[in-house]
């Protein structure tokens, strides 16, 4: 398949990256595994004039434990975050999750900064130029419409990375690095919800590391990601939960629940985590997965009706709540 | 064009390549290694799997200037003086092979499988292939194939 | 003990080494000097006259070489018949479906070839366009060819038996709707070719193609070259499945630009330009009427076909002749109405595909009989016995069965999982409730061994013997990966006494290998193998005679075995066969031993009119039994088993049979479960291996076991038959009876998707009838 010219840069440390994204801004782009970049080149989703391998910089790698954090670089690998002793061990969610994206190859490609930053999907975005000259250009390809929802005024494209819902039901920050510096943030708003841009995160800057608070004692979590086949596709939902309990078998003190692949970003179900608080689970398991039911707005296509992707919300939230409070209990 | 050195099959390369070009039509069209395949080009089949540093890649969707300092195995690499790799060997003997144009893929999936884990249990091996569309095989015998080969090399 | 040295063991493949290599070279992978690069242009549009084309940018790009479009064909159409062709290499006037190739570019690489086909600029009126087969036949659709009425791509019209006074006295009638879904063959080779085309008019081919002799005469045709001038060379072909049997834009547009640059050209295809605009399966809607008595015996079906042909004819007349030919297969049916149309619809072309036609048809018969088994309260097992086709049987449109294991097929594979004992264990395990409902199922198939179209039908081989004591078997039909070639050499080893090393099968090489029709419907074993028997027993009689000879004994008393010829019952004369050969060579008369046959109209062909006839030399049955799980939550169906009982006559290579139950197997619960080409006003939506979801090794059933009935057909080579595509037509009504057996539900809609399956248990806990036609 066709693959555009472009100039390929590979910088030594961040801050020549930065750099070179502030130099080119706007016609280049990062490539870190290439396994999303790489297919959108091909598809001419995207054209750019420099590709930024960020595979040079020593210190995007690994993984640093701290007394009530762990560090990953942004460049580690979801096949070493899958099998990483410490990760299994303080952030099984992130593993589970990492374990489920793609196929094998995919995952000794596919780093943890690039799954953070995959970009939506849709049926009329992910398809080569030749594909799309078939009609007019829809919001997320510079055009005037939306295919999925014919009404709408902006683009429904889903967000489908998995180890973003299961980071963010963990608490996670990522660190950034841009012309201005580095900074700190909330993973949950590196994603803004449109669409079309789904990644807050200007086109000088890059995700250095994510930052994972160390759960506290009788915690537990869980990832349940539906897909038709059992590997390679995305998920069609995904729901990531995290709970703390005050004690095994007690009442709950934190939850979070991040539904994946029903919008334009993983979002949390912030009736559903309030509805757990200060009860326990068996208790408030079903009404808190009625509540994400409730809340989902899932679209059409990719993978089913809004109809069934709601289901699916509610079957999967309750899956994974069990399954974080079973281990909540196996905890202690 | 950047200048490259690689190693591919235990041979040293240096190599002037353009930079949209990917490692699979490095590979194929510069180094005559046509094993392996050019199935979808963008990622989805793994008929173009090698083994870089140990892990199975997608050479499809590689730059091959992401190449420098790199040692890549194919599938042309695993035979050593004549003798089939147990892999290969096991793949042919035990019927895993049909139209045989996934079999490289499949097999470099399984050779970073078993340089890992030189025991997986069945379920292992299926998830390590599972990056590995084949229409002609159902994936059975290149199961059982590369069970039977770890098997062979523990022996 | 054996009376065979290799047959019916389970012997590596004869390709097997060089593909496990990495040598095995497709088409893809090989180069001839000065080769260009080409390109197709593909039509935007699902309906739209060419206005005019301007190839001008195109041609001044620095390394472009060569444009053509449609007129350089200068009116050339192919079609499988004479009054269908309706297909032109590239569209001169109109394109039909999104894809239909334009115009083609040749450059020195394939980057400039692709910016070059960017640069062609086509102005295109864009017509109304129809995508719905039924509505596509009524009057005042959008004409997609001009010269045809309602858009009828084909039609066909049986009448057997008096279905009309069977209803009338049956106990019982029902009559249901289903629909078979548009699948791709899912080859994970995307068609690739290289043409040199030489003054005056010599036309060398090399391309990824399971019927090579298809593009040998389609290109003789089109440049208007003697035959004699075309050779067809094939490659090692990454799978076919009845997806590479025709010539395409490609394979013509390689030709044509060799011819106008002078250089040889090489295309590729995509994947994409297989699953967005090549060749699928057709998608049938069925209704299926079907009378019985109260004791479930089958008296007569009347069914109505309309298949969605997409934009060109191709070869579906016989796709809807075989799909109402196979409905008095494999149960006794004594009366038959069968009304097909192929309707032509702005969406890419529908073929064969592994089982042509009759998985569509069978598929609605076999999950209907379950329907009728519920309805009388019979058990699935007990009404299919009851109407299972036996030996000798002659169907009432004229199909003669001479070997039959079918009700053996139904009893060793219900044996192999306790039948009944599993099936009330399900049902007791789904009172008990839970998360799954598991379910059994079965279906049954009968299927040619050995396909028939018209005109020449025959395979032909030849066999040379080498002085070394090898030999060189030069079949015209082709491994598109299915085996064929080890097949072969198993039986020319197996006469001669050698092995299987010893024996080179050869690919096709249209100068040297004896002409074919090629290599579909199941036709290498049963109708190539009778042909090299005959060529290998003409080189067995010359050798047995030198041998006769040298050993001092009676022709008829020579042996060969053991890579050695012996005089039966006297040890002490034998000698090597290498020696043989070098004798026979030697000290003869100085001729060669080389042997030639040919097999295949033996049986006169089927009437296109009337649907009478026989259709194959012999004719396969199989059952298989799968068991499901059905997750009561999600709706999600895994295949846990799957276990296949095959009369295939006699079982060659245990190896090979397995290997392709298997992937008939995956090909079967792909359709029944996974995969569906999702087309939204002709434009296909899921166009790539991700999104087409093909199953992976993690969704396959743990459990998949091959049981073979041997049942030496008195035509097939050592009495075998074909296997492993008659099976296809099992697989998906054995799954979605399973189904039914789990929930209930009779799904008749292809695909049964995780959402169908929701939707129809919410609606049968709300009281909803058991069975939901419902289409999502």
């Amino acid at each position: 398949m066709y693959l555009p010219q472009f100039k390929y840069l590979k910088p030594g440390t961040v801050a020549e990256a930065v750099a070179m994204l502030s130099e080119y801004q706007g016609g280049a782009g990062v490539i870190a595994g290439g396994s999303d970049l790489i297919v959108k080149l091909k598809h001419q989703i995207v054209n750019l004039r420099y590709v930024v391998d960020l595979k040079g910089i020593s210190n995007l790698y690994g993984i640093v434990s701290r007394a009530d954090e762990m560090e990953i670089g942004a460049l580690t690998k979801l096949s070493a975050i899958e099998s990483s002793p410490e990760i299994l061990n303080k952030a099984l969610l992130l593993a589970q999750a990492a374990s489920v994206v793609g196929g094998p190859q995919h995952r000794s490609m596919g780093t943890l900064g690039g799954n953070l930053c995959l970009d939506t999907r849709c049926y009329y975005f992910n398809q080569s130029k030749r594909w799309r000259q078939s009609r007019p250009p829809c919001y997320k390809t510079g055009g005037d419409r939306c295919y999925v929802a014919a009404k709408s005024p902006m683009c429904h494209a889903v967000y489908s990375g998995d180890t973003a819902p299961a980071l963010i039901a963990l608490g996670a920050r990522v660190r950034i690095v841009g012309p201005e510096g580095e900074r700190e943030q909330e993973l949950e708003l590196l994603y803004s919800g449109n669409g079309k841009r789904p990644i807050n995160l200007d086109a000088q800057s890059i995700i250095t590391s994510v930052i994972i608070p160390i759960s506290p004692p009788y915690a537990g979590h869980a990832y349940e990601k539906y897909r038709l086949r059992e590997a390679v596709d995305f998920p069609v939902v995904g729901a990531a939960v995290a709970l703390s309990f005050e004690q095994p078998g007690g009442v709950c003190t934190r939850a979070r629940i991040v539904l994946n692949a029903v919008g334009t970003a993983p979002s949390r179900v912030e009736e559903a985590e309030k509805s757990l608080l200060g009860r326990k689970l068996e208790e408030a398991l079903e009404e808190a997965a009625e509540l994400a039911y409730q809340s989902a707005r899932p679209i059409h296509r990719m993978g089913g009706s809004p109809y069934y992707k709601k289901k699916l919300v509610k079957v999967l939230t309750r899956r994974a709540l069990e399954k974080a409070g079973s281990m909540a209990i196996g905890n202690v | 064009m950047t200048n490259i050195n690689f190693v591919v099959n235990g041979i040293r390369h240096q190599l002037a390549v353009k930079d949209n070009e990917t490692l699979l039509d490095v590979l194929r069209d510069r180094l005559g290694l046509t094993g392996a395949k050019k199935g979808c080009d963008i990622g989805e089949c793994g008929t173009c799997t090698v083994v870089v540093d140990g892990e199975p890649i997608l050479s499809c969707i590689t730059l091959a200037v992401e190449m420098e300092g790199k040692r890549i195995t194919t599938i042309e690499g695993l035979a050593q003086n004549g003798e089939l790799h147990p892999l290969q060997k096991a793949f042919h003997e035990h019927g895993a092979v049909q139209c045989g144009f996934c079999t490289p893929g499949m097999i470099m999936s399984g050779k970073a499988l078993l340089d890992k884990n030189p025991k997986p249990t069945e379920q292992e091996v299926r998830r390590a292939i599972s990056g590995n569309s084949c229409r002609c095989t159902g994936y059975d015998k290149p199961v059982k194939a590369i069970l039977a080969a770890a098997e062979a090399e523990i022996q | 003990m054996s009376e065979f040295a290799i047959l019916g063991k389970p012997t590596p493949r004869v390709d097997g080494i060089p593909k496990v290599t990495g040598k095995a070279q497709y088409a893809a992978d090989l180069s001839v000097a000065g080769m260009l690069y080409g390109e197709v242009l593909r039509s935007p549009y699902p309906h739209a006259r060419i206005l005019s084309i301007d190839t001008s940018r195109a041609e001044r790009l620095p390394g472009v070489r060569g444009v053509i479009t449609g007129k350089d064909f200068n009116g050339f159409r192919h079609g499988f018949m004479a009054h269908t062709r309706d297909e032109s290499p590239l569209a001169p006037d109109k394109v039909r479906f999104i894809g239909d190739e334009v115009a083609a570019v040749a450059a020195i690489d394939p980057d400039i070839a692709h910016e070059a086909v960017e640069l062609i600029r086509v102005e295109y009126e864009q017509l109304p366009a129809v995508f719905d087969p039924e509505e596509a036949m009524q009057e005042g659709a959008p004409a997609i060819h001009d010269h045809v009425q309602r858009n009828i791509s084909a039609e066909m019209h049986f009448n057997f038996g008096d279905v009309e006074a069977a209803f009338a006295r049956a106990d019982h009638v029902r009559e249901d709707r289903f629909y078979s879904q548009s699948v791709l063959h899912g080859f994970l080779e995307p068609h690739a070719c290289i043409a040199q085309y030489e003054e005056p008019g010599k036309i060398t081919f090399w391309g990824s193609k399971q019927s090579p002799y298809f593009p040998y005469r389609n290109l003789a045709s089109a440049f208007k070259v003697p035959l004699s001038n075309v050779r067809v060379i094939q490659p090692v072909v990454g799978g076919g499945f009845g997806g590479k049997n025709d010539t395409f834009a490609l394979d013509y547009a390689a030709v044509m630009l060799s011819k106008k640059t002078g250089h040889p050209v090489k295309f590729v295809y995509d994947i994409e330009d297989v699953l967005m605009a090549g060749r699928r399966r057709h998608p049938m809607i069925i209704y299926m009427k079907t009378g019985v008595k109260k004791d479930g015996t089958l008296l007569a079906t009347e069914c109505r076909v309309i298949a969605d042909g997409g934009a060109y004819t191709a070869v579906g007349p016989m796709t809807i002749y075989l799909a109402g030919a196979f409905l008095t297969l494999p149960y006794k049916l004594p009366n038959l109405k069968y009304d097909a149309w192929r309707v032509y619809t702005n969406k890419p072309v529908s073929v064969a595909q592994r089982g042509h036609g009759v998985p569509q048809t069978r598929f609605a018969a076999d999950c209907q009989l379950d329907l009728i088994a519920k309805d009388l309260g019979l058990d699935p097992v007990e009404i299919r016995l009851k109407n299972a086709i036996e030996p000798g049987h002659v169907t009432v449109n004229k199909i003669h069965i001479s070997s039959c294991g079918l009700k053996e097929t139904i009893n060793r594979s219900t044996e192999f999982v306790n039948w009944k004992e599993r099936k009330q264990e399900l049902a007791k395990e789904r009172e008990k409730g839970g998360r799954y409902l598991r379910g059994i199922g079965l279906a049954c198939n009968g299927f040619m061994s050995g396909a028939r179209l018209h005109g020449h039908t025959a395979c032909a081989v030849v066999v040379k013997v080498h002085e070394d004591g090898t030999v060189s078997v030069l079949p015209g039909a082709t491994d598109s990966g299915q085996g064929a070639e080890t097949v072969l050499a198993t039986m020319a080893a197996e006469v001669l006494g050698i092995t299987l090393e010893d024996v080179h099968v050869s690919r096709v090489d249209s100068f040297l290998t004896p002409v074919d029709p090629g290599s579909y419907g199941s036709r290498v074993t049963s109708t190539a193998g009778p042909a090299l028997l005959i060529a290998v027993g003409k080189c067995r009689t010359q050798l047995a005679e030198v041998a006769a000879k040298l050993l001092d004994a009676p022709v008829a008393e020579i042996e060969f075995r053991e890579r050695k010829a012996f005089v039966k019952g006297d040890p002490t004369k034998q000698m090597p066969f290498g020696k043989l050969c070098r004798l026979a060579y030697q000290y003869g008369s100085g001729q060669v031993i080389i042997g030639e046959g040919y097999f295949g109209q033996n049986v006169a062909l089927p009437n296109w009119d009337t649907g009478e006839g026989d259709v194959a030399n012999a004719y396969t049955f199989g059952t298989q039994v799968a068991e499901v799980e059905v997750d009561r939550e999600t709706g999600q169906v895994k295949l846990k088993k799957m276990i296949v009982a095959h009369d295939l006559g006699k079982m060659f290579n245990p190896l090979i049979v397995e290997g392709q139950h298997d992937g008939s197997i995956y090909g079967g619960m792909g359709q029944a479960l996974y995969e569906e080409c999702l087309n939204e006003d002709g434009l296909t939506l899921n166009p790539s291996i991700l999104d087409y979801k093909m199953p992976t090794a993690l969704d396959m059933p743990g459990v998949m076991e091959s049981i073979n009935i041997e049942t030496n057909d008195p035509l097939g080579p050592f009495g075998a038959k074909e296997s492993a595509e008659g099976t296809q037509v099992s697989t998906v009504p054995a799954i979605v009876n399973a189904i039914y057996d789990a929930t209930g539900i009779m799904f008749t809609d292809l695909p049964i998707t995780p959402e169908k399956v929701l939707r129809a248990l919410e609606q049968k806990e709300q009281g909803g009838g058991p069975i939901v036609p419902a289409s999502i």
